[in-house]
């Protein structure tokens, strides 16, 4: 899987937590909650959902820190 | 034999919508199968079969709107319980029967009102004409009040209206500031939103009409429960993790224990305790609106099953799969505006419950730490208490057991 896999897999799920918002104008440091107006249960939900579908587990330390999209897309690629 | 009819998930609800049945007669259902999708003022909700049967008729068709009460299917159950049959049917009258005789939707008085007889649709037209129905006499058979007598009482209100209003007009166009600021009025509601949008604000409106809200706040020291969790979380995989909101809902359950005034109904000019702690949460709505499906028998359940269904119910919500006891069955209400923003919401009774919690974003702040300053994370609570049903002073003995449930997360 390239990182462009990744990327598309996870703005997938983020689309699904914000159907409206336009994905292709998110920054990469941009604080996914702000940004998209998404909630912990939302977010939390959303980081199941990658978290499933890429059998990747999301560790207690990390998770706290997984607030844009660029530090999710680092994590993903080092976890795979 | 009984009869499975359209539930109410509050008084303003007049009517809903099937969209799909999940059963055919001949099917067999047992109580809580998920049997339809029905669409209302709530959004789309999943109906629950309340007991044991065999589908033997299906009495509305997809795509029909049936009033409130209507039959909706006859249901074959084997079991000669046959006294029980339409109290078991919808989940308000269920709890009228057992002697509870409360329910957590606004202005069931309006509802159970006897004296008039008015169709659903003649009911919906008064409330949106603002005519009151009191002051009609129908035409109907025994007076029920129809469509007709409606439009013609909303003729004649507007008849009533002084002139003066359109002559002021003629005579001085408003400034264009003042014609700016009335513009907006009649495109404020998105459609999609309108019925929910007007579900909430017939709610509010009689909560802010009838309650003597009391406010009172605490700030709360969460180090320890955020410390508990981290270190919880950390034996767990990230689809079994906790976050703060369940631990707050869990919290609330086992103080309502303690302090049970706060959770129940004012009805009939008095407070009825409710015997179950229902604890009803707010889950906003991206295209508009809220929910507020409710954790049932929360102080009885652990952690991780109260974790499990919020989950559950905040996925469901999203995709319109509540269902019609978790929408009906609130006997308190929690809100709460997320780890962002507000660091306190000060919220409206949702009647006729006579509390609710309004918890606000956790932020750092300055906290007196064994007798020097310390950086904490702080909790803002909000207690909006009804004063008809309690005083301040069991309001404050809740906050200060809530506070305590907090400080040992171990034990919740």
């Amino acid at each position: 899987m390239t990182k462009n896999d990744l990327e598309v897999i996870v703005k997938k799920h983020l689309h699904r937590a914000a159907p409206e918002a336009d994905l292709d104008q998110l920054n990469p440091d941009d604080d996914l909650g702000r940004a998209l107006d998404i909630d912990s249960m939302d977010f939390y939900t959303t980081m199941v959902a990658i978290s499933e579908e890429l059998k990747i587990d999301i560790p207690e330390e990390e998770y706290g820190s997984l607030r844009t999209l660029k530090r999710i897309m680092a994590f993903l690629e080092t976890a795979r | 034999m009984g009869e499975f009819i359209m539930p109410s998930l509050g008084s303003q609800m007049i009517d809903a919508k099937l969209v799909q049945w999940y059963v055919k007669p001949g099917d067999t259902v047992k109580k809580g199968d998920i049997i339809g999708e029905i669409h209302t003022e709530k959004g789309l909700i999943d109906i629950e079969a309340l007991e044991d049967g065999i589908i033997s008729e299906l009495r509305i068709k997809e795509g029909e709107t049936v009033p409130v009460g209507a039959v909706m299917a006859v249901i074959d159950n084997d079991t000669a319980k046959k006294t029980e049959s339409p109290a078991e049917i919808s989940a308000d009258m269920k709890m009228k029967e057992n002697g509870k005789s409360e329910k957590p939707e606004p202005g069931l008085e309006k509802r159970e009102r006897p004296k008039v007889k008015v169709s659903p649709l003649a009911r919906r037209m008064a409330e949106d004409l603002q005519v009151d129905l009191n002051t009609i006499t129908g035409s109907g058979p025994g007076g029920t009040i129809h469509k007709k007598d409606v439009e013609a009482a909303a003729a004649e209100k507007q008849k009533e209206k002084p002139v003066k209003e359109p002559e002021a007009v003629e005579k001085a166009p408003p400034p264009v500031t003042e014609r700016e600021m009335t513009a907006p009025e009649k495109e404020i509601a998105p459609p999609e939103a309108d019925s929910m949008r007007k579900a909430i604000a017939a709610a509010m409106s009689l909560a802010n009409r009838e309650i003597p809200h009391y406010y009172l706040e605490k700030n709360i020291d969460l180090d320890r429960a955020l410390h508990w969790l981290e270190e919880t979380n950390k034996k767990r995989s990230i689809n079994e993790r906790l976050l703060p909101p369940m631990l707050m809902l869990k919290a609330v359950a086992n103080a309502l224990t303690e302090i049970p005034e706060l959770n129940g109904f004012w009805k009939d000019d008095a407070l009825r305790v409710a015997e179950g702690i229902h604890v009803g949460f707010t889950i906003f709505l991206r295209k508009g609106g809220l929910v507020i499906p409710a954790i049932l028998n929360a102080d009885t359940k652990s952690l991780d099953e109260i974790r499990e269904e919020f989950v559950e119910m905040v996925t469901r919500a999203r995709e319109g799969h509540l269902r019609t006891r978790e929408m009906s069955s609130a006997t308190i209400t929690i809100t709460s505006l997320g780890e962002r923003g507000a660091e306190k919401v000060y919220g409206v009774i949702y009647p006729p419950q006579v509390a609710l919690i309004g918890f606000g974003s956790i932020t750092r702040r300055p906290w007196s730490v064994n007798g020097a300053i310390g950086i904490r994370p702080v909790l803002t609570v909000v207690l909006a208490g009804d004063h008809r049903a309690t005083d301040g002073h069991s309001g404050s003995r809740f906050l200060e057991i809530l506070d305590e449930q907090l400080q040992n997360p171990d034990k919740l």
